[in-house]
């Protein structure tokens, strides 16, 4: 079975202010013609679907839209989707059962009460079923009431690997399970991007450990934004579509494609890339450097610069004629350098002689002579004494 | 300071509500609600709580009171914290309306005069803090370590206020400083650079006024040259500071002259002094001249004296003579008298010797007679005493023999008792082990029985592991069946399939093999021409109507299909085979086990119907109760292997213990043999002895032998005696005879003598021994009258020469008259004393001059020291207070700079991420700070991008909200590493999120998140929706007619808690 594996759409996000709109458009277009070209068996959207709990009008018209294009290909291809923890699941579950006759299936709560379980989706292929787990993002409050414990607050690890394990899972059958959290694999925690906003809670961890599910034969994981395996090969985050700061600039984004062997027998992977434009990258250099290398093509890219010019007059309105769409503009000379360490490196405490020896130098511009330090030393252990009296 | 649970009564829009803060010991929460909904109460009761103040000052403690309350409920808030570790409660009561029951009817009437404010604080040991409403606010503010003003700015950042602490002047944050960091140390330093200095100064003045009084104390000189000078205007005051040297030349200058007048003074002193001496020395010569004279006339006087005394000199003379004469005679005259007595002496000696020897005579005739009796008495009883004392001494060892004898008695006898008892023992020894065997014999018989019932069991241990092992085999067999079976029924579905395709397979061929063959018949007969063979049959004659039934010939079927046909049902038709073969195997296979398994069972069990597994828990009970048996079987064998080791052990002691017993025997009777011969031996002994004891015996030799002795020594001491005295008698009688003979030589003599005085006396003229004894001088009677005629002789001659030298002095002069001399003398004199009191005067003159001169100096150069040192201090005086042209910082406020540059440092770390290192603060330069009022902690805003500096004001709203916001966490970081008494645990920031953009919010939420990270509490009321979603822990306010509420939403909470 072939499997397309994304996540972390976040559609209507911005961009230090620049919208992405077309951007996203474009990026997801590659999507569905890479749909038509591989004729995959399913699509997995692991969560983020939108980036604001309220998303725009424009988010909801092109998700639409993509949906749309989706189903234009025929044979059609199952989509399964989960909320991640952007989205909002009242408005994600909009229309959900209509769309499930059309195969698209849209996950967003846990299972909360006695008799619930993980929305599952079977599918067929050659060697049999394949079972699809829809684990949506899950904070451990929302499914307290079912793991029964009234006082304790549960962990995030724990809420999971509870969830899991009440589950009917056939071993003998092959299951694929979407979900998205912040996965750790034998203590090691993901890559993160700038672009992610973790979750702030009071007291606990939002980790789960990837033991809880090494039992399925593939995991498609949404939530980080950079794509990686965590330890085991069929544990993968697919990462956004799109960059979505400047720190994933060297990311490369693509669709990950997972064809499903036997029971049994490994998966085999492949990164289909996606080409956003514009590009998000930083550059730096002398204004001069950076007036060289802006040429045709590029020039439209989303660009952090730094500019290791000492002091160019009016840096700021020279830059913005020439790049479009500048996301911000940094400074680091010799200047500025020195400035933030002048910052930091205050820490060393001074004794009270060292401090007066500072001071006089700066209010008489010579230093203090040796009668005057003398002088200044025994006033200065007079007043110790004196204020320990006190 | 962590709120743990407040309760606002009648305060703003709650009617009663109590929160509890125990949920969020620690990290970020949101108050969030619908505007006007009560959040921003929440923070003024709490600073209220705390200080009686609103946070946002806007509303003052009267307009708080709710306007949802009942008359008789009271306006009050109450705060439970955590301060340092423990709990403290306050409770207060803003100002507000009293209200009392109406006398008539229903309602409330209100009084005139308001409540006063209270406020109650409860200390962690439970008692109140006692004091009027002023007191306990300013222990509140002394516990907190801050007041309201600065609470505000620090710890809780007001809606719209927290500009106040960017904007906040020098001198409102050196007061904040000054409670939160120590500076103490410096303003310490301050004042005691001053007090130096001030010392300085003092020590120069006492210094000037030293040099003016002691210039004081010079005295010039009479018309000296240097008093218009000294009393001109430039040193009047005894003291210069720019001329110091001229001013000391001068003093130097006036001592001289003084010096050099006393000088001139003494040199006058000595010229009279020397006229004086000579005055004198004239005088001394006419005094002279006149004492010779008159001393002249008084030797005359003296000479004539001696004259008349020459008389008495002639007497002594004779008297001399006189006696020179008689010591001539002196000598023999002693010589006789010596003479004389010595006979005298003699004459009495010989009388007492013939005294002494009649007188002893008698005692030694004594003595003689009784040696002689002693002696004849030891003769007579000496030698029986001895014989007698030999004798028993020979008798003497036989004592000893007899102790011997008894003591050898004793041991033998103490032997045989042993040696009795030790028969004894071996005998019953014996009986013992005889009892023993038999018991011992019957045992074995027993335990033999038993092994042999074991081993007979035992046998049947293979077989029942056989048993069991058969049983297991069945088992599984059982299972393999089960297996195939299902095996089976697969099989057999997938044959019944294979069978179907197969057929429709061949339906199809056959379909289309048909229609192909149709379609060549077709085509062969097309080609068919009469009398041309068909190349199926031969025949030449074909029939065209034969094969016209119409059939039609439907899709053209080719070669192609019909091959793919065939292969197709080739293919159904393998498989169906396949699967036949598949299915006949293991219907075979299943047969077989099958019938293994009946086997087996009915091998084991018969023709019963049995439960295998019953069975083969009974074969395991068998196979337990046979291993317990195999133990028992281990135990008895060891038991009879003990018993046959005795028994066999038994019999060889039995031999050897007789024959101990035998010995024995023998020993004992060799023993009591021994014994009688000793006692006959011992009685033998007995009969010879002399007297029954020891003891006796050595009595009676004692006595004899005292005897013996006595007699010995009576003997010998009586012989002693007697020659004792017998000696002294002879000597006696040889004194005697000499002394006679003596007598008679001296008489002789004695005449001689007499006769050669005689004729000495008449010699010397003497008549008789009287004259010649009158004029008998002694030597040192002569000596004197000697010496007083020689002392006469020289007094005349020395008077006459003194006369004579005199008459030569005053030859030709005459006695002079010294009055003038004495006058002279007199006036001189006079004229000295003048001089010296001058003298004097000029000497005292000088003295204090020196002195003043010597002080002076001294204290110029202290002076220069002095000024030295003060110089010193000024400068270090006016840099430490800030008195310099142009730098008006003190130490204190420099100090207080350093702190505020560490606190913007830390500010800084947060501003530069979230403002994305576009600017950050910084402390005003020196250069920059006005000059006016308090300055030095005025606040700047630097951009990284222009490298420019501007006023704090110039930020944009969103960009002040970091700013303060990055002060106060500042802050709230050096308060909290200093060691200040100040613990800020908490923040609470009031709105301003909803000026900042999604990034710069979500950055400083970032930073907020991980400042409360650890032990910090940070509190946020914002209406922003988005950091409903993101911050975990929310306060949830609403309001309806009934007043405010609240509700804690958490994590953990699945389902939210009813209002």
């Amino acid at each position: 079975m072939r499997m397309f594996h994304i996540s972390d759409l976040h559609i209507g996000k911005q961009l230090h202010s620049y919208n992405l709109y077309e951007s996203q458009k474009d990026v997801l277009g590659q999507i569905v013609e890479q749909a038509k070209e591989k004729r995959p068996d399913v699509m997995l959207i692991a969560g983020d679907v939108y980036d604001k709990a309220a998303p725009s009008g424009e988010a909801y018209e092109l998700f639409d839209w993509f949906l749309n294009e989706l189903a234009e290909i025929s044979p059609m291809i199952p989509v399964l989707v989960i909320a991640g923890n952007h989205d909002n699941a009242q408005r994600l579950k909009f229309a959900s059962q209509f769309l499930e006759r059309n195969q698209i299936y849209i996950a967003t709560m846990p299972p909360r009460k006695e008799g619930e379980y993980i929305k599952k989706v079977v599918l067929q292929d050659e060697y049999g079923n394949v079972n699809f787990y829809l684990l949506p993002f899950t904070k451990p409050g929302y499914v307290r009431q079912l793991i029964g414990e009234e006082k304790e607050a549960i962990s995030y690890d724990e809420a999971i690997k509870r969830l899991l394990d009440r589950e009917n899972i056939e071993e003998t059958e092959r299951n694929v399970l979407l979900a998205h959290q912040f996965f750790v694999a034998n203590g090691q925690k993901p890559e993160k991007s700038d672009s992610e906003i973790t979750y702030i809670s009071v007291g606990g961890l939002d980790s789960v450990d990837t033991a809880h599910v090494k039992k399925f034969d593939y995991v498609a994981l949404g939530h980080i934004h950079k794509p990686q395996q965590m330890g085991e090969s069929y544990i993968r985050y697919s990462g956004t579509p799109y960059k979505y700061s400047v720190s994933e600039e060297k990311d490369k984004k693509g669709i990950l494609m997972i064809d499903l062997g036997e029971k049994g027998s490994p998966n085999t992977y492949e990164q289909i890339p996606l080409i956003g434009t514009p590009d998000v990258r930083s550059i730096r250099g002398t204004m001069q450097e950076l007036l060289d290398a802006a040429n045709g093509e590029t020039i439209q890219d989303y660009v952090s610069i730094t500019l290791t010019d000492d002091d160019v007059f009016r840096a700021k309105e020279t830059l913005e004629e020439i790049y479009p769409h500048i996301l911000e503009i940094h400074v680091d000379n010799q200047r500025t350098r020195k400035r933030l360490e002048q910052n930091i490196g205050k820490d060393k405490k001074r004794t009270p002689m060292e401090a007066f020896l500072a001071f006089y130098q700066e209010m008489n511009d010579v230093p203090l002579s040796c009668e005057e330090e003398k002088i200044m030393l025994e006033i200065l252990r007079e007043s110790q004494e004196a204020l320990q009296e006190l | 300071m962590k709120p743990i649970y407040i309760e606002m009564t009648a305060f703003g829009s709650y009617i009663q509500e109590s929160i509890d803060f125990t949920k969020v010991d620690h990290g970020l929460f949101l108050i969030t609600g619908d505007t006007g909904a009560g959040k921003t109460t929440i923070f003024d009761a709490i600073t209220f709580a705390l200080y009686g103040e609103t946070s946002g000052k806007k509303r003052d403690g009267k307009m708080m009171r709710s306007q949802y309350a009942a008359p008789d409920q009271k306006t009050q808030v109450k705060f439970r914290f955590l301060y340092a570790g423990e709990t403290y409660e306050i409770v207060r009561m803003p100002e507000q309306p009293k209200y009392r029951k109406k006398k008539e009817g229903n309602g409330y009437e209100r009084l005139k005069t308001n409540q006063q404010p209270t406020v109650q604080l409860i200390l962690p040991n439970g008692e109140e803090y006692p004091g009027k409403v002023r007191e306990v606010n300013a222990k509140i503010e002394q516990l907190i370590g801050l007041n309201g003003e600065q609470f505000t700015q620090v710890a809780m950042l007001a809606q719209g206020d927290f500009m106040k602490l960017l904007l906040a002047s020098s001198k409102e944050r050196k007061e904040i400083f000054a409670k939160i960091f120590d500076t103490r140390l410096y303003g310490l330093i301050a004042e005691r650079i001053t007090s130096r200095f001030n010392q300085a100064k003092e020590a120069l003045e006492k210094n000037q006024e030293g040099i003016m009084q002691a210039f004081s104390k010079i005295t010039l000189v009479e018309d000296s040259a240097y008093a218009e000078i000294w009393n001109g205007e430039t040193y009047a005051t005894r003291f210069s500071e720019t001329d110091s040297e001229g001013l000391l030349q001068l003093v130097l200058d006036i001592c001289k002259e003084t010096k050099e007048r006393q000088k001139q003074i003494q040199s006058e002193k000595e010229k009279i002094e020397k006229q004086m001496e000579q005055t004198q020395q004239m005088l001394d010569a006419a005094n002279t001249v006149n004492r010779q004279f008159e001393e002249l006339e008084q030797q005359k006087k003296e000479q004539k004296k001696l004259q008349e005394q020459e008389k008495d000199i002639d007497v002594i003379k004779n008297k001399i003579a006189n006696g020179e004469r008689a010591a001539g005679v002196e000598h023999f005259y002693e010589v006789k008298k010596e003479k004389e007595k010595e006979w005298n002496r003699t004459k009495s000696q010989l009388e007492q010797g013939k005294q002494w020897i009649a007188l002893h005579n008698e005692q030694l005739l004594q003595l003689e007679q009784e040696y002689k009796k002693n002696v004849a008495e030891w003769e007579e009883k000496a030698t029986p005493l001895q014989s007698e004392e030999s004798q028993i001494r020979e008798k003497f060892f036989n004592y000893d023999k007899i102790e011997q004898l008894k003591e050898q008695c004793k041991e033998k006898k103490k032997e045989i008792e042993t040696e009795q008892k030790n028969k004894e023992k071996l005998e019953d020894a014996l009986v013992d082990a005889d009892g023993k065997y038999d018991g011992k014999e019957l045992r074995l018989q027993q335990v033999l029985e038993e092994e042999k019932k074991i081993s007979e069991y035992l046998v049947q241990e293979s077989q029942i592991v056989q048993r069991e092992e058969d049983i297991h085999v069945l088992l599984d067999l059982e299972k393999k069946l089960q297996v195939l079976l299902q095996k089976e029924e697969k099989e057999r579905m997938y044959l019944l399939q294979a069978q179907k395709r197969q057929q429709e397979e061949e339906e199809k061929y056959h379909k289309i093999s048909e229609a192909f063959l149709h379609n060549q018949a077709a085509l062969l007969r097309q080609q068919l021409r009469e009398g041309m063979p068909c190349p199926v049959c031969g025949s030449v004659h074909h029939s065209p109507e034969m094969w016209i039934e119409g059939k039609k010939i439907g899709d053209s079927v080719d070669k192609e299909q019909l091959k793919f046909a065939e292969e197709q049902k080739a293919k159904a038709t393998k498989e169906r085979e396949k699967a036949n073969v598949g299915y006949e195997r293991t219907k075979q296979e299943l047969e077989a086990k099958r019938e293994e398994y009946l086997r087996s069972k009915l091998r084991l069990f018969g023709e019963n119907t049995v439960s295998i597994l019953e069975e083969q828990k009974a074969v395991k009970r068998q196979l337990e109760q046979l291993e317990q048996k195999k133990k028992e079987g281990e135990t008895i064998k060891r038991e009879i292997d003990k018993l046959q080791k005795w028994l066999t052990s038994y019999k060889e002691n039995r031999g050897k213990q007789e024959e101990k017993i035998k010995l024995a025997t023998e020993n004992l009777t060799k023993q009591q043999v021994a014994l009688a011969t000793l006692h006959a031996q011992y009685d033998s002994v007995l009969g010879q002895l002399p007297f029954p004891t020891k003891k006796e015996a050595m009595e009676r030799m004692e006595f004899l032998r005292t005897c013996y002795t006595k007699l010995v020594t009576a003997k010998k001491e009586s012989q002693m005696r007697y020659e004792k005295e017998k000696a002294q008698m002879d000597q006696r009688q040889g004194q005697l005879q000499q002394l006679k003979e003596q007598v008679a030589t001296l008489e002789v003599e004695v005449k001689k003598v007499g006769k050669n005085y005689e004729e000495q006396l008449q010699k010397a003229g003497f008549t008789d021994t009287k004259q010649f004894q009158d004029s008998y001088l002694t030597q040192e009677k002569m000596e004197q009258y000697k010496q007083e005629i020689s002392d006469f002789q020289e007094l005349q001659i020395r008077s006459a020469e003194r006369i004579k030298h005199l008459m030569e002095q005053t030859a030709g002069k005459k006695p002079l008259d010294v009055e003038s001399y004495k006058e002279q003398q007199n006036a001189l004199l006079v004229q000295k004393n003048e001089i010296e009191k001058q003298g004097n005067e000029l000497y005292h003159f000088v003295t204090t001059n020196d002195e003043a001169k010597k002080i002076g100096t001294n204290l110029y150069k202290e002076r220069i020291d002095s000024q030295k040192k003060g110089n010193v201090l000024q400068k270090l005086y006016n840099t430490v207070n800030g008195k310099l042209p142009g730098k008006h910082l003190t130490f204190q406020t420099y100090m207080q700079r350093e702190f505020f540059k560490e606190i913007i440092a830390h500010a800084n770390m947060r501003l530069l991420k979230m403002s994305r290192k576009q600017f950050m603060l910084q402390c005003r330069n020196i250069e920059d700070l006005g000059a006016q009022g308090e300055v030095g902690l005025d606040l700047d805003v630097y951009s990284l991008m222009t490298d420019q500096v501007r006023d704090v004001k110039t930020l944009s709203g969103g960009e002040s909200f970091l700013a303060s916001l990055s002060m106060a966490l500042g802050m709230a970081d050096m308060i909290q590493n200093s060691n200040g008494a100040v613990h800020l645990d908490t923040m609470f920031i009031d709105e301003g999120f909803g000026s900042l953009s999604d990034e710069t919010r979500n950055e400083a939420i970032r930073i907020l998140n991980e400042l409360s990270g650890g032990r910090r509490l940070v509190g946020i009321i914002s209406h922003v929706s988005e950091l409903k979603n993101q911050v975990g822990t929310k306060l949830v306010i609403e309001k309806n007619s009934k007043g405010s509420h609240h509700r804690w939403e958490m994590d953990v909470d699945a389902m939210p808690t009813p209002l």
